[in-house]
């Protein structure tokens, strides 16, 4: 029962960590962004080719630290998002909506075929476990620590950003970009560094799932779970609010994998039908949570400057 | 101060502003009228770099200013109000003064987290201007607001308010007076007067002529796109050509508004 719930948590820290990476492009700025699956890809592959240790069939076996690995996963999806930024940013909001769902798409077609780069639809498998032999049975506890350090670091990282004026900046050009243009501010620059900044940390999350479950293929990053659940998650609680979008990843997780055990119970002739209602089930707490509170469990503080606290 | 050269720009065919030039004297307040579809609005547009130039010129303080992009021509000194008031709505009223003055220490997201302190002490500084401001307005009891609960008058006064934190030299107010009851036009007219003579440039379209004679020192007529003519208030006011523009129906005359 304590493994399953250290488990449960992990994964749960891990869509934190995209939560917390959407709520900044989203919650924030109101980057449209819904291609988190993609970068969740790209920082799990990154990651896992350049640690393991080296195999024939595919590209890797760098044998490099963890630590590298999770520094590369977020510098890759960085870049990533910049290529992304360069032409879109400057358009409509819509455009960086179509831009990030198609390019998750590509990046996951992508990983699916180019066999000599990701294995193609067999997946990395063996990706290494930091200090793993070290720890043996104490393994998972080890990493939901390691899960909390990294997810504290990034929510400082976040929260100073957006306690200061450049998270006031970001929250302007959210409400009326026009406003923050005549304000003097380069709304391009800040929506730029708001989604790479979003990127990266959606990169880190997708080194430390990789790490964590050791074997990713194409599979792990399809919309659903890769975008859809993270949007759930942060809207239902609360966009805007970094506590709010970890809550959300939450209390989704619970129901997610919650009624994924109940339909184990269920025989296996219905059990497919069942995997179909648990979707339905989320898009009904969304509903109900969009019509009673739409800004979310945690609304947005609208004292959130440092120095409207004091 | 502000000099417009021969300024064209079309709208698909439709020209909304026609060879219009315009020139705007320092430390004076100077009135731009005209019926609707003139093309104030859209002149307002292309000084403040939101459209860009056909053809023609702007120059600012002796610096040409039509090819940079809009953010930097705030940083030159000349800031821009809107027509229908635009508050940051979900940002309290303080802290959509405090957005605006310019190269802030923690715009720069590693500066929050290497230089907190600095960023702290300069946001420290920030805030007390906007006090200032807000008491300057007398929005002070509204400071900790949502800018989106705040009435159409008291948006309009912190759209002023924001102008004031850029500290320009010269402000662009399109329709200050637009929407607010009486005793707050006559606040904002004020206002604008006292900010004149604390040094700065006022070039505003407006059109409440009541207005426009009592705080104006220059009057700029425009209609369909063009300089028609202008002149102190009293001047414009008896002009002939001024009247038929505004009540005569012309050819060429369109909905698309200011």
């Amino acid at each position: 029962m304590i493994s399953y719930l250290i488990f449960f948590l992990i994964i749960c820290g891990i869509y934190g960590i995209m939560t917390l990476g959407l709520n900044l492009q989203w919650g924030y700025t109101g980057l449209f962004n819904i291609g988190v699956a993609g970068f969740w890809a790209v920082g799990a592959y990154t990651s896992a080719i350049l640690t393991k240790p080296p195999v024939p069939e595919h590209l890797g076996g760098f044998n490099l630290p963890f630590i590298v690995g999770i520094l590369a996963a977020a510098v890759v999806s960085g870049i990533i998002a910049f290529l992304i930024g360069i032409p879109t940013l400057r358009l409509r909001e819509d455009y960086l909506a179509i831009a990030t769902i198609g390019i998750a798409e590509i990046i996951r077609l992508i990983v699916k075929n180019e066999e000599w780069l990701t294995n193609g639809v067999r997946g990395i498998s063996g990706i290494p476990k930091p200090f793993h032999s070290l720890l043996g049975n104490a393994y998972n506890f080890f990493y939901l620590i390691l899960v909390i350090v990294v997810l504290a670091i990034i929510y400082f990282i976040i929260q100073r950003g957006i306690q200061s004026p450049w998270g006031r900046v970001l929250r302007a050009i959210r409400e009326d970009e026009e406003v923050a243009t005549t304000a003097g501010k380069d709304v391009f620059r800040y929506r730029l560094e708001s989604l790479i900044l979003g990127a990266m940390i959606m990169g880190v999350g997708g080194a430390i799932y990789a790490h964590f479950t050791s074997f990713i293929s194409p599979e792990a990053f399809k919309p659903m779970q890769g975008t859809f659940l993270v949007w759930v998650m942060l809207i239902i609680g609360g966009s805007g609010n970094s506590l709010g979008a970890l809550l959300g990843a939450l209390i989704t997780w619970s129901i997610w994998s919650g009624t994924e055990i109940l339909t184990s119970f269920l025989p296996s002739a219905i059990t497919t039908q069942a995997a179909a209602f648990r979707v339905i089930l989320i898009g009904v707490l969304l509903e109900v949570v969009l019509l009673t509170k739409p800004e979310g469990l945690l609304g947005e503080d609208p004292h959130v400057s440092s120095v409207l606290k004091e | 101060m502000l000099k417009v050269k021969e300024a064209v720009k079309e709208f698909n065919g439709f020209r909304a502003v026609n060879r219009c030039s315009i020139d705007v004297p320092a430390n004076k307040i100077t009135g731009l009228i005209g019926p609707n579809g003139a093309g104030k609005t859209t002149l307002f547009n292309l000084i403040s770099g939101g459209l860009t130039l056909d053809t023609g010129e702007v120059w600012f303080n002796q610096e040409r200013i039509d090819q940079l992009p809009a953010h930097k021509i705030v940083h030159k000194g000349l800031y821009r109000t809107f027509q229908i008031p635009r508050a940051l709505e979900k940002m309290t009223t303080i802290e959509n003064l405090m957005l605006v003055p310019a190269n802030q220490l923690g715009e720069k997201i590693w500066n929050s987290w290497f230089r907190n302190k600095q960023v702290k002490a300069e946001e420290q500084k920030i805030k007390a201007r906007a006090e200032e401001v807000l008491g300057f307005l007398e929005l002070t009891h509204v400071k900790y607001e949502l800018a989106g609960n705040l009435s159409v008058g008291q948006k309009k006064l912190l759209e002023l308010g924001r102008a004031l934190m850029s500290d320009p030299d010269m402000i662009l107010l399109d329709e200050p007076a637009a929407g607010v009851n009486p005793t707050l036009m006559k606040k904002i007219a004020e206002n604008i007067r006292k900010l004149q003579q604390q040094g700065k440039t006022f070039l505003l379209i407006e059109h409440n002529m009541d207005l426009i004679m009592d705080i104006c020192d220059k009057v700029i007529v425009m209609n369909n796109g063009e300089h028609l003519i202008e002149g102190t208030p009293q001047e414009v006011r008896n002009n002939k050509e001024v009247l038929e523009a505004y009540l005569g129906v012309e050819e060429g005359h369109n909905d698309i508004a200011g």
